[in-house]
């Protein structure tokens, strides 16, 4: 191959998936000679940025090529002033953005982020689309031919096959069972059992095994992890299937690794589960887990991955900087479907459809992330938690009824709890963001809910923020930590005596109703500006002005830096900060 | 009434809950065994659904027992960790269930009221009549009737999930249908089957708050797994045939 055409153009937009599926590989060389002989000038979205973030932070050594590639090509580009950086995540807004250039291709991989939510949205695009592969490349002119070219993937057969596999092998602590590529392993110890199998340790001390219960193994199931651990992702922060497992020839499970700590739903679940799990927290860790876990299904994404199943009991929380996403093995993986999901998570628009019966698209799951990105923002809340609602939280989520407003006018339909005060403290950005999500029905990608939350955790890092209310993890509310905090739980009837402390009062209780409570942000947020337009974003100043290249984020610094993300989560445990309970 | 609730009464999770109301018959006839069985039945259900991360704080119980009189053992509350139990006995001759039934639903329904007031969502609740005989003592008919009634409207609009157990051979299995409209036949188990039965309340609500257990599959309890069997080499043609 020879990627001549390349060189018919002045222009090119690169995708991210260029980079991270062929860095290493004779095509990104090839690649990367026409760019240097015809020395084109480069155009690339906000997330070419945020996805390398995605890629560094995950620390698998698998990519270790797309690393090394994007250094060669960003130093090849940089000092060129060859590099343009188009301000926003937002596909459709890129696509305009980039409209006006002539003489432009877009090359991007066909099973890419870029790729598939042109496809999804089915978006005009009067440009050349080089469509590279491992061994070839494709040009398509206009994305109408591209679309038909490539049409979104059916679902695999093997997922509308009803069966099971039903075996006497049945296996304990104690037994041994060999893995897919032959290796012996014992079963040590059982440390969990679900729905679906039990969870042991084994004598390799860094894997554990999941063993299916009977009757669980499905051929959809057994495919999938196949192909899962043919794919070889080994991120420690991604319990991901590493081998296949049989017990006497017989399928019974897989092994991966394990992850730590406990379920994010049990510590994201309201004040007492927080101070209990991590009384030192503020906001900023909160963004941080945030961020931790965006990235990590940003990065399933960048596989071809659709989680299916987020919610807060499917990841593993140690620190703010040590979470692991679990349970892996229900996710869609290629055209072999996610078969679950909760009503709670899952986008209304996909309710009371079989599961196993579609391949979701990124679009799908762009509403589990915003509800993921609200869960943890609040706490552990749910979006559609009001006070004196609907009968049922299916009506709740259907009517959409967000009970904040971007104004703060009215709050009589927040639960209590202090859950007032975190919408009030949130970012302008987040705020509109959620508001237009939950309230208006509109969506944003998963990209732009990960720049939003590393907006926000910047702006805390950086004390952006006047109000110190603003940095804690209930702002405007007063923890006392008693010693039945732990012991008691204070729900328990029996232990509501008269005179009982109440253990978290709002330090403005009196004003809790009153409407128009004063807001540092409120101005910034601006109700009269529901749109995303102008405050959100910043349009690059037109990419053709000589100022172009101090626009991107690819300001050459010191040599091989230059993609370090802004500010490292810092080590959450500061040791001088022990109060306990005291805010 | 709502400024009576307190929030100290609900706890401060954000969990999803599901709130159970047991409605236990204690007749003369539950006397000896199966009294005991179904005391050591209840105390391994809350033990279940306290060390599990996922019920713990979600699962919301009140128990209530009909016998001369219908009482409320232990009112709505999240289960603490040190709270047993209190030992529930068996003594008189009288099965007020219909009473009993009504005073649940109203118990259920003033939770409800509650979460609705918190802000706090919650799974549709259930109710678990568990008794050995039929309705006894005045009026009892005429109230289990009412009760019957009143159970019907909720589940019928998918505002209840019942659970209506007969104990031995004793029930009128008949009358014990009649509280639901959605299962085919009231659940019949001898009282040394308590253990199981008590199990498969834990695990299902363990599937309701976990995965989101769809109520109606609480109605088919003997769910065999979806489709074919097969065997060993059977399923790998049909894996490598999708390959």
């Amino acid at each position: 191959m020879a990627l001549e055409e390349l060189g018919n153009y002045k222009n090119l937009v690169v995708d991210y998936s260029v980079i991270r599926e062929f860095g290493g590989t004779a095509v990104f060389w090839e690649f990367m000679d026409r760019i240097t002989r015809t020395s084109p000038d480069v155009y690339v979205s906000a997330s070419f940025k945020l996805l390398h973030y995605c890629i560094v932070h995950q620390g698998d050594s698998k990519d270790d090529a797309a690393q090394s590639a994007m250094k060669e090509f960003c130093s090849m580009l940089l000092p060129l002033h060859k590099l343009h950086s188009v301000q926003t995540a937002d596909t459709v807004e890129f696509i305009k953005t980039i409209e006006p250039i002539n003489d432009c291709c877009i090359v991007l991989a066909k099973d890419g982020i870029f790729s598939k939510r042109i496809r999804e949205k089915n978006i005009k695009i009067d440009k050349d689309i080089l469509v590279l592969t491992p061994t070839d490349y494709c040009v398509f002119h206009g994305s109408e031919e591209f679309i038909n070219a490539v049409p979104l993937p059916e679902v695999s057969k093997i997922a509308l096959k009803k069966a099971y596999l039903d075996s006497a092998a049945f296996c304990n602590v104690g037994d041994k069972v060999i893995t897919g590529s032959d290796k012996q392993l014992e079963l040590t110890k059982r440390i969990s059992s679900g729905a679906e199998g039990m969870v042991f340790l084994t004598d390799n001390r860094l894997k554990v095994a999941k063993i299916y219960h009977k009757n669980v193994i499905t051929p959809l199931r057994w495919s999938k992890l196949t192909k899962m651990v043919a794919m070889g992702i080994k991120s420690s922060g991604i319990c991901w299937p590493q081998d296949l497992l049989f017990y006497k020839g017989v399928p019974v499970g897989y092994t991966m690794f394990l992850g730590k700590g406990k379920t994010l739903g049990n510590i994201f679940d309201g004040p007492d589960a927080m101070f209990n799990n991590f009384p030192e927290w503020k906001r900023e860790d909160i963004a941080a887990t945030l961020i931790n876990l965006i990235e990590k299904y940003l990065y399933l994404h960048m596989h071809n991955i659709i989680a299916g199943d987020i919610q807060l009991k499917n990841a593993l929380l140690y620190s703010s900087n040590a979470v692991y996403l679990i349970d892996m093995d229900s996710v869609q993986v290629g055209n072999l479907p996610c078969p679950v999901g909760t009503e709670e998570f899952t986008d209304p628009r996909l309710w009371g459809r079989d599961f196993a019966g579609f391949v979701r698209r990124l679009e799908d799951e762009d509403y589990s992330i915003a509800m993921l990105v609200f869960s943890t923002l609040f706490c552990g809340l749910h979006p559609y938690a009001t006070r004196n609602g609907a009968e049922t939280l299916r009506e709740e989520i259907l009517e959409r009824n967000f009970p904040y407003f971007l104004d703060n006018s009215e709050e009589e339909h927040i639960p209590l709890g202090g859950y007032n005060y975190i919408w009030q403290y949130l970012s302008p950005t987040l705020r509109t963001m959620l508001y237009n999500t939950f309230k208006l029905g509109r969506s944003y990608e998963a990209l732009q809910w990960y720049e939003a939350v590393l907006e926000y955790k910047d702006n805390l890092a950086g004390h952006k923020y006047e109000d110190p209310e603003a940095y804690k993890m209930f702002p405007k509310m007063e923890y006392h930590a008693t010693v039945d905090a732990e012991e008691n739980t204070p729900g328990d009837r029996n232990s509501v005596a008269p005179g009982v402390k109440k253990r978290f009062n709002s330090l403005a209780e009196a004003r809790q109703y009153s409407s128009g409570i004063h807001n540092p942000f409120a101005a910034a947020a601006g109700s009269s500006n529901p749109g995303m337009s102008g405050s959100a974003f910043s349009r690059p100043t037109g990419f053709d002005s000589p100022s172009a290249a101090n626009n991107s984020p690819f300001v050459p610094k010191a040599e091989g830096n230059v993609l370090k993300p802004a500010a490292q989560p810092d080590a959450n445990q500061d040791p001088k900060k022990k109060r306990f309970g005291l805010f | 009434m709502s400024e009576n609730f307190s929030s100290a009464d609900f706890g401060n999770s954000t969990k999803r809950r599901l709130p159970i109301c047991f409605c236990l018959d204690t007749s003369g006839s539950m006397m000896g065994n199966p009294i005991k069985q179904l005391n050591q039945g209840l105390a391994n259900f809350l033990a279940s659904i306290k060390a599990n991360d996922d019920t713990r704080s979600a699962t919301d119980i009140a128990i209530i027992t009909f016998g001369s009189s219908v009482e409320i053992v232990m009112p709505f509350g999240k289960i603490s960790k040190d709270k047993s139990l209190p030992e529930i006995s068996a003594s008189t001759t009288l099965t007020p269930i219909g009473e009993g039934v009504l005073t649940a639903l109203e118990l259920l329904d003033l939770r409800k009221k509650g979460y609705k007031e918190m802000g706090i969502k919650y799974y549709q609740p259930w109710l678990v009549v568990i008794t050995d005989g039929a309705p006894q003592g005045p009026n009892a008919m005429a109230n289990y009737h009412n009760a019957v009634a009143a159970c019907n409207e909720l589940e019928k609009n998918d505002k209840l999930v019942v659970f209506n157990i007969g104990v031995g051979n004793g029930v009128d299995f008949d009358l014990l249908k009649l509280l639901s409209v959605k299962r085919p036949e009231p659940i019949s188990v001898n009282s040394a089957d308590f253990g199981k039965l008590f199990e498969f309340l834990g695990s299902s609500s363990s599937s309701v708050v976990s995965s989101g257990m769809n109520d109606d599959a609480l109605y088919n309890i003997n769910a065999e797994p979806e489709g074919e069997s097969v065997g060993v080499d059977d399923f790998f043609n049909f894996v490598e045939d999708e390959e």
